[in-house]
């Protein structure tokens, strides 16, 4: 009963906090909007397009032809420049990701069978252009293979004209008959929403973050002096302990639960059901309470312990693969990411959410590392709360 | 003199801040490690990730398998993934198991099909859990079906347009016609615009995590009115002969000068472990000078229009690191698509961090970044400290 009561006046002084308020919805909220926006891949939506400049020597219908294709492109939008110069400080200002210069004489040479050369202009700073420049080669592999096409047929007996020839070529490319089918391989219906990766990594990360800060507001009952008062009740120390832990857990609950709606609703991003999600999620908040109240008996005061949990918290976030994915990192790096608990975290809910697995098999190691850590962080926090005074 | 006396005495305590110290210099430095090490590929002109391993399942063993084949040795390809023949139920298992990002299948008859012109695909088992490899796999196969097709739209025009060709010939044609393409596609040269020194991945995060902690400094001025009404000295400084507006300043002049220090410390440290090349340190103090000066001005406005003052500090906190989000000091600027650009110049560590920048790449002396700091610092000083002497 007196457990119960600690934990239910933690639970409702962290709840009328606005600053934790903030931290557990905003924060995470905000985070993933932004980063979703700059790093999903192929995110949907007409502002993810990236423009590119163009600007066309001369007049030519192949050169029309090309402009009208890179205007039909779902991944380009194309400004078209009126001159060379237009195009250098189109592209020096940022405005687009790249300019693409087409020298005169470009449809003549497609003509020919000759090999064009085309300038992709970029400014130091950005590599956004690699994009633009994969679309462009395809592009060109479609403009080859109409030119190689015509060029069979040229003198041929009865043949169409040159450029009926070519632009039926170019056109047969809008449906082809062969194709590259990406198929994700999952346990269940794969539920790839853009931005579920950066979703599940800051939920994470923003949990662990408000509930090991809120941890530490037991270092202000020092500072408003009713710390003492407490320890002065009748009182075990652990049923103290396991008050303050229950209060928090709850607390984690009540953030985790409302960010998987909000997220659900702004985002699309499914967290799923069932008891996987249920038992990753406890220990993910355990971990993160337990971790808090270890920080908060090794300071000495609240700023301290909020100071060590930002730098703590952030790096290891940094370090598990929560902001980017572990896959940029080279094999020493991944070697430190699997020591953190949050890449652990990210393994579980990317298993359950991504790859649909919410059988024992595929979650039990992120479980068994959450918990272990979860007690280690217990055990010696309990340790030193003891010998405190 | 006063301003003078209690900016030296709040420097004096900032400096007394042992926590305070770690948040401020001890936390930017490790960042700056971490993300210098962990991103160093990232800033290389093309992003960079570590060679992985790649499933080859061949369920054709036709003669474009083979062509396959021969593509994936290409030694560009090479440095990118390791292409591994593998049986389909191997390749499930390990892909489920996230073992494996991806596998390239061939299905059966597909050689048939495409001498055939039938339509069929190319298929690329991926798993959903990994984010930039499957994507890989499918430009590369994606360039290798952009070539078939290629062929087959030959062939299949010549026949149309009375041609004759023998089953056995398709093979020859479509290997001559394949390297004709490859012949005649227009070549691309990517050309930089602007010349400049190329920053790499610690030089890129000492600014951004110095623009990111300078401004996180911001809220020592608010914490020092806050605990300066909690101890009561406040009223005791506002009963000696102090007018409102010199204290102000004062702690405006004191918040600039820890933002200074705190940034002449950072910029010392990160040049001697890192060997950072922040380029001309002149240039660099004075959109130092700028951008501390902004800081000083916001906290300075933030205090006077939210009157709770511990509310303030914490709303600070909280839009600073959304603002540094913004500004390019977590996710770098090259990575911000044009529309984001514009959106980042709301976050006064966007200017910071893109003069800095300049400065590094040699460029022309980012003037306009300063004018925009010490306009934003100015009106925001004004604006706070009329309306706080009104109240």
């Amino acid at each position: 009963m007196k457990t119960l009561n600690i934990a239910w006046r933690t639970l409702r002084v962290a709840l009328f906090d606005r600053k934790n308020m903030l931290m557990m919805f905003l924060m995470p909220l905000a985070f993933s909007l932004i980063f979703g926006l700059l790093l999903s891949p192929n995110a949907s939506g007409g502002s993810s397009r990236l423009p590119l400049a163009v600007y066309l020597a001369d007049d030519d219908p192949i050169t029309t032809m090309l402009m009208e294709r890179l205007q039909a492109s779902p991944r380009l939008i194309i400004r078209a420049m009126a001159n060379e110069s237009a195009l250098q400080t189109e592209v020096q200002s940022s405005e687009v990701v790249a300019g693409l210069l087409l020298p005169a004489g470009f449809g003549e040479q497609v003509r020919e069978g000759r090999t064009p050369t085309v300038k992709l202009l970029r400014e130091i700073d950005t590599n956004l252009f690699v994009a633009a420049e994969q679309e462009l080669q395809s592009l060109f592999t479609q403009f080859a293979s109409a030119s190689v096409t015509a060029n069979q047929l040229k003198g041929v007996p009865g043949a169409d004209p040159w450029l009926d020839i070519f632009s039926r070529t170019l056109l047969a490319w809008d449906e082809p008959a062969l194709r590259v089918e990406l198929c994700p391989i999952g346990n269940s219906e794969p539920r790839i929403q853009d931005g579920t990766h950066i979703g599940i990594g800051f939920t994470i990360m923003f949990v662990m973050m408000a509930i090991s800060m809120a941890a530490g507001c037991v270092l202000e009952e020092r500072e408003w002096g009713t710390w003492p008062r407490i320890l002065a009740a009748p009182l075990e120390k652990g049923q103290l302990m396991a008050g303050y832990v229950l209060g928090y857990f709850g607390l984690g609950w009540f953030q985790l639960g409302i960010l998987m709606i909000l997220q659900r609703l702004i985002f699309g991003t499914e967290f799923g059901s069932g008891w996987g999600l249920v038992a990753l999620s406890s220990l993910l908040i355990l971990c993160a309470v337990s971790l808090g109240m270890l920080m908060a008996v090794t300071v000495k005061t609240f700023q301290q312990q909020q100071a060590v949990s930002a730098i703590v918290l952030n790096v290891t976030s940094m370090l598990g693969g929560l902001f980017f994915p572990v896959e940029m990192f080279s094999p020493a790096l991944t070697k430190i990411a699997v020591l953190t608990p949050q890449f652990w975290a990210r393994q579980g809910f990317v298993n359950l959410v991504l790859r649909g697995s919410n059988s024992w098999a595929a979650l039990q190691k992120p479980l068994l590392i959450l918990a272990a850590y979860s007690a280690i962080f217990f055990i010696i926090g309990w340790q030193r709360l003891r010998t405190s005074k | 003199m006063q301003i003078l006396w209690i900016a030296l005495k709040d420097l004096r305590i900032a400096a007394r801040d042992r926590s305070g110290l770690l948040l401020q210099l001890a936390m930017p430095l490790v960042l700056i490690t971490v993300l210098g090490v962990a991103f160093g590929g990232a800033f290389a002109s093309r992003p960079v990730i570590p060679r992985f391993e790649v499933g080859v399942v061949d369920q054709d063993t036709g003669q474009l398998a083979e062509t396959l084949w021969q593509i994936l040795q290409d030694s560009q390809l090479q440095e990118l993934f390791l292409p591994t023949a593998m049986e389909a139920d191997r390749a499930r298992e390990l892909i489920k198991e996230g073992e494996l990002a991806g596998a390239i299948v061939i299905p059966a008859n597909f050689t048939t099909d495409v001498f055939a012109g039938k339509p069929t695909s190319l298929q690329i088992w991926c798993d959903p859990g990994q984010e930039l490899r499957p994507i890989i796999i499918q430009t590369v196969a994606q360039s290798y079906v952009d070539n078939l097709l290629a062929t087959q739209l030959v062939v299949s025009e010549a026949l149309e347009n009375g041609q004759t060709i023998a089953q056995h010939e398709i093979e020859a044609l479509g290997q001559q016609i394949a390297s004709e393409i490859n012949k005649v596609r227009a070549r691309l040269e990517i050309d930089v615009v602007t010349t400049g020194k190329q920053v790499d991945s610690f030089l890129y995060y000492a600014i951004g995590m110095a623009c990111m902690f300078l401004l996180m400094s911001g809220s020592i001025g608010l914490q020092s009115i806050a605990s300066e009404e909690r101890r009561q000295t406040l009223s005791r400084i506002m009963a000696t002969p102090t007018a409102r507006v010199r204290f102000l300043l004062g702690k405006s002049l004191g918040q600039m000068g820890i933002t200074v220090v705190q940034f002449v410390i950072l910029y010392v440290v990160t040049s001697l472990i890192f060997k950072t090349d922040w380029g001309s340190p002149l240039a660099v103090l004075l959109l130092a000078l700028a951008y501390a000066f902004a800081i000083a001005g916001l906290s300075m406005l933030v205090v006077a229009l939210i009157p709770n003052r511990v509310a303030a500090a914490n709303a600070w906190l909280i839009s600073v690191q959304i603002m540094a989000a913004l500004g390019g000091s977590m996710v770098p600027l090259s990575q911000f698509p044009p529309f984001m650009l514009k959106v980042a110049c709301i976050s006064p560590s966007f200017w910071g961090l893109r003069g800095f920048l300049d400065i590094a790449m040699a460029q022309p002396l980012p003037l306009v970044n300063m004018l925009v700091l010490a306009i934003t610092g100015l009106v925001a000083i004004t604006l706070g400290t009329w309306r706080l002497a009104r109240g």
